[in-house]
């Protein structure tokens, strides 16, 4: 088996689709009939997979809006991103982050599907299945971000609320307010803006 | 923050509200799942949304609601303790060690208002909070508000004056009052546990 070259990257400074590269590169440079995985490639792999967790867990809390759900997408994605990586299939490390957003798309389909089975065998089956929801401890220090909604204006307080409790629209909420709906993003807005001032201290 | 071209808070927060278009919303993502300055700004807001739904959840804010929120509050499994004291009038009031939310319907005559502030006092009229603008509708008749569940039932038994009043060049007119004759749990007449007196 062909030693592999070692590529001489800088993983901490390196973009995404430089880190792509070197794992498409250390096994397109491999010999017929088997990749060996090298140190570096592995160390691309992990600085490339542990950049891409966190923001596919993002895009899976913005579409499934689920802990659990998001951090299966997690898994999936960078499964399939990792094997299409090792095999090839990713012809352009510089559309990297397409690739990963298309993955990203599929899989959630493929998970809303599987959630709308899921929900028909417990409506089905109600009692059979205990339910239990992950706990997620956030990073926000649920004191600091209850001082800084105090200091928000009643408008943007109750704004706030409404939008992100039962998640509504700016229609929605501007109706029960009295407010139009573009009245109501404006306020949303600032009012974001100042709580993220209030709880980073205006360090941003 | 070492992004070229980094998303604004107004954008990442339309984002998250799902209010993109398509096309906008796909430009949104694919700058996300390549950028960590961005998504960083993104985690911060999910965690704030999350945190504003766990001390609503907890009947935290002092806020004003809507009667569809209330509604939502309600069917979410949360518990409210209710009051609607008539304008002028006196209303005998607690809050029980389960409940969730301490909700009091201030309901007056509002059409015409331009602006509201609701004043909370104590007996002799000694305003000690202002919730100044608060939002309503002139049509609906009440204004309603949320006290925060948690401090509520610390409080030992006391009096409350509650204000709609609306501010003017002219200092404030009084639209509406209301009295709150609050009993901590232990000591209240709705507590079919309270020691015998």
């Amino acid at each position: 088996m062909a030693v592999l070259e070692s590529f001489i990257v800088d993983l901490h400074t390196a973009s995404d689709a430089q880190l792509a590269a070197v794992i498409a590169g250390s096994v397109a440079a491999s010999a017929p009939g088997g990749a060996t995985v090298t140190a570096d490639q592995t160390a691309a792999e992990q600085t490339l997979l542990a950049r891409l967790a966190p923001r596919v867990r993002l895009y899976g809390l913005r579409h499934l809006r689920d802990e659990q759900a998001a951090a299966d997408l997690v898994q999936q994605v960078l499964l399939i991103v990792l094997e299409s990586l090792r095999d090839g299939r990713v012809n352009d490390p510089e559309k990297l982050v397409s690739f990963v957003l298309g993955t990203c798309r599929m899989v959630v389909m493929d998970q809303r599907r599987g959630a709308q089975r899921r929900q028909k065998l417990l409506e089905k089956y109600p009692n059979e299945f205990p339910t239990t929801e992950p706990a997620r401890e956030g990073p926000v220090d649920l004191d600091v971000l209850e001082r800084c909604l105090q200091g928000l204006a009643e408008r943007e307080l109750s704004v706030i609320s409404m939008s992100y409790f039962e998640e509504q629209g700016s229609a929605v909420v501007g109706a029960s307010l009295g407010l139009s709906e573009a009245n109501v993003r404006v306020i949303r807005h600032r009012a974001l803006g100042r709580l993220r001032n209030c709880m980073t201290g205006g360090v941003q | 923050m070492s992004c070229a071209s980094p998303l604004e808070l107004q954008t990442l927060a339309d984002y998250w509200a799902g209010e993109l278009d398509p096309a906008a919303e796909e430009r949104v993502e694919e700058h996300l799942l390549g950028c960590s300055d961005c998504s960083e700004q993104l985690e911060w807001l999910s965690s704030a949304v999350d945190g504003v739904k766990q001390l609503v959840r907890g009947g935290v804010p002092r806020q004003v609601l809507s009667p569809d929120f209330v509604e939502q509050l309600k069917a979410s499994g949360l518990r409210a303790r209710e009051y609607v004291p008539p304008p002028g009038g006196e209303v005998q009031c607690t809050i029980a060690p389960d409940d969730d939310l301490l909700i009091a319907h201030l309901r007056a005559d509002l059409e015409g208002a331009k602006q509201l502030d609701i004043l909370l006092c104590a007996p002799d009229g000694t305003e000690f909070v202002r919730m100044p603008d608060v939002p309503f509708a002139p049509s609906s008749g009440e204004v309603i508000v949320n006290e925060p569940a948690p401090a509520a039932k610390q409080m030992p038994s006391n009096v409350l004056r509650i204000k709609l009043v609306e501010p003017g060049d002219a200092g404030d007119r009084l639209v509406a009052e209301y009295t709150f004759d609050h009993s901590h749990w232990d000591d209240s007449p709705a507590n079919p546990n309270r020691a015998p007196r």
